[in-house]
């Protein structure tokens, strides 16, 4: 009754005690970190680890959360340190197949995640080619530039945010954010004609 | 120029697009934004590859839906790892932070501490100790021999040298006063408490609630009453210093205490006396008195006993001429020498005490804390001393009495070699039993005592070696 249902709010209830708060927040917040961290790592079973952990680093910190920090910086900060740690490690290092399995268990790949439309076997193939070629320009992104962007894109973070997320200048970040659109445009020249056929 | 600046200092609208682009941008930005987008065809084109791109990666990289298999572990995790943080590590988190609060805690924290210091001193100021008169002059060996003050703490039982434990107490603790009551408690000199408990078919046994003095600092504070059962002796021969257990029939008991009747209640004698004597019979109640309030104490009557003295006694004890006190500060005249006055030969000293030292008085606490500094401001060397001393002259019985009010002041004080010196003094004053017990205390603390020595020699022995190595090995700066 009367709860804070803000993030912030949410997390000093399950500081206090309250397990369904951080539930609440769990259940908020899994997808779009879960996506970040999917693309980040460029892999299913190891972004669940990195999610999991994730988590779990919320639950061991949350005796020492104060609410000046805003929750989403805080988890993001966290999912990304591990993104970094798992990235240096080496693992998954190597560019992720779009045709290995990403999503569920039962194999489905990426590509195949990618909502095609029935609007023929042309365009089907069309939009697969477009995303493939998307997939891998964003994988060729340099690591500074690819974290700003999945954190814009996929966690929707402000660039303030994200600056605070990695610890640079909100200026540094839109400047890297830049350069990784001019990239992926560059990318999407190349298939210019494809793209207009898939946007039209 | 100062446009220059300024226009460095300010984002141009071109630079805002990204921030137009993901909508980061509100109120007069927003609409200075399109107003510049309206005229700026670079920002347009831009915008145009910007949103195209956007739509592609969206098309490329969909939202996927994470497992919901790990999901149960989580949520389990977080009930379990449920933070620790009650509200009272917030209060405290909220009083470290802000400074007023922290402030009132340093402030809490600070009275806490002298008012538990404070009562703590209060707490084991030792019971005043009843004066007798002095006939003898002081040992040679004692130092700061005071001859005006020749007034020596001393129960009155043993005034007249005759260690005798009188039962001064009797509390039976059973209701029915009619029936033999099978729980006796009986409070002696020393601060003692004898415990009988009458067996239906065997008898009573008696045991001695003896505080254990930890340190005549106190450290612990705590005295813990030892209840220890010896075999089978009288007790009145021995003092109530140490454990004794005698087995008494119940039919017994009422004869003996009745044979030892309760000074307490013993009303004084009003009957007019000369002045030496009166001194003597005042000396006697004040002692009474004074061994009422070494009684009336849970634990013990010693110095640095524990918490729980002066509570009982406080309003009971006298309140000491400054004289007096002096004198209890500096005289050292052993115990054993202690005898009651007579008409015949008025004792030089002890002045009439002011109508303030009335025993049944309160006593101010500033009076009481003056005695306590001066009762701690006894040299202990010079008590060691003089039981020394007292020990090779052979005054055997003024070296025990002594060695007690060391023991019980200054626990820990006598080496081993004086206690053998004490042990030997039992056994002359004919206290056999008792410098039994004590020689096998003793024997005790010299084996333990002599365990880790033997195994640090035995250490020293093997790691002699590594050590002359790893001196010339390692340089010394």
């Amino acid at each position: 009754v009367g709860r804070d249902d803000s993030d912030e709010g949410l997390m000093l209830a399950y500081r206090d005690g309250d397990v369904r708060a951080f539930e609440v927040l769990v259940t908020r917040h899994r997808k779009p970190i879960y996506n970040f961290i999917l693309r980040f790592v460029r892999d299913a079973a190891q972004a669940e680890d990195v999610m999991q952990e994730t988590f779990l680093r919320v639950i061991k910190g949350a005796d020492a959360y104060e609410r000046q920090a805003k929750f989403t910086t805080w988890l993001y900060t966290i999912a990304r340190n591990l993104c970094v740690d798992a990235s240096r490690r080496g693992k998954h290092r190597k560019a992720a197949s779009l045709d290995a399995p990403v999503g569920d268990e039962d194999g489905t790949a990426l590509i195949d995640m990618v909502s095609d439309g029935k609007e023929g076997a042309d365009r089907a193939a069309i939009d697969r080619e477009l995303r493939v070629r998307m997939q891998k320009a964003i994988a060729s992104l340099p690591d500074e530039q690819r974290e700003i962007f999945l954190l814009r894109e996929m966690a929707d973070l402000q660039f303030n945010e994200i600056a605070k997320v990695v610890g640079c200048p909100e200026n540094t970040v839109k400047s890297r954010m830049r350069y990784a659109l001019e990239k992926l445009r560059e990318a999407l020249e190349e298939y210019r004609d494809l793209a207009r056929a898939a946007q039209s | 120029m100062s446009e220059a600046i300024q226009n460095s200092d300010t984002p141009s609208q071109c630079d805002r697009l990204l921030d137009y682009a993901y909508g980061e941008l509100s109120g007069d930005e927003l609409e200075q934004f399109k107003l510049h987008l309206l005229t700026c065809e670079n920002c347009k084109r831009e915008l145009a590859g910007l949103e195209r791109v956007r739509s592609a990666v969206k098309q490329a990289m969909p939202q996927v839906e994470p497992p919901v298999d790990k999901m149960a572990q989580l949520m389990l995790a977080a009930a379990q790892q449920k933070p620790k943080r009650g509200k009272v590590l917030m209060f405290a988190r909220r009083m470290v932070s802000h400074p007023a609060y922290a402030a009132a805690a340093v402030f809490v924290l600070v009275a806490t501490t002298v008012t538990v210091n404070w009562s703590k001193h209060a707490l084991q100021m030792p019971p005043p100790e009843p004066k007798m008169v002095v006939h003898e002059p002081v040992a040679a060996s004692a130092p700061a021999a005071n001859p005006a003050a020749k007034e020596v703490a001393q129960p009155a039982e043993e005034a007249n040298g005759l260690p005798e434990a009188k039962p001064e107490r009797t509390l039976a603790l059973d209701k029915d006063k009619n029936k033999e009551p099978s729980i006796v408690l009986k409070t002696e000199p020393a601060g003692a408490f004898t415990v009988r408990r009458a067996a239906p078919a065997k008898g009573g046994a008696e045991y001695v609630l003896q505080p254990k003095l930890e340190g005549y600092t106190g450290g612990g504070g705590a005295a813990s009453g030892v209840a220890r059962g010896a075999p089978a002796g009288d007790y009145k021969q021995q003092t109530a210093h140490h454990a004794k257990a005698e087995m008494v029939p119940p039919a017994e008991k009422p004869a003996e205490l009745e044979k030892s009747p309760a000074r307490l209640d013993r009303p004084v004698a009003a009957k007019p006396m000369p002045a030496p004597a009166k001194v003597a019979e005042r000396s006697r109640d004040e002692a009474d008195d004074l061994v009422l309030g070494q009684r009336g104490k849970v634990s013990g009557g010693e110095a640095g006993r524990g918490t729980n003295e002066g509570h009982t006694s406080r309003a009971e004890e006298p309140v000491l001429a400054p004289n007096q006190a002096a004198g209890r500060e500096s005289s050292m005249a052993p115990q054993g020498q202690v005898v009651t006055a007579t008409p015949a030969a008025p004792p030089p000293v002890a002045p009439p005490p002011p109508p303030a030292a009335a025993p049944a008085q309160p006593a101010p606490t500033t009076t009481a804390l003056a005695e306590t500094r001066q009762q701690k401001a006894v040299d202990p060397m010079a008590l060691k001393k003089q039981f020394l001393a007292l020990a090779k002259s052979d005054k055997c019985t003024e070296a025990v009495n002594l060695h007690k009010q060391i023991e019980g002041r200054y626990s820990g004080l006598l080496s081993t070699t004086d206690e053998l010196e004490y042990v030997r003094c039992l056994r002359r004053t004919g206290q056999n039993q008792l410098a039994d017990v004590e020689e096998k205390a003793l024997a005790v603390e010299n084996s333990k005592a002599s365990a880790p020595r033997a195994s640090k020699k035995a250490k020293a022995k093997k790691s002699a070696p590594a050590d002359d190595a790893s001196s010339i090995l390692s340089p010394s700066f």
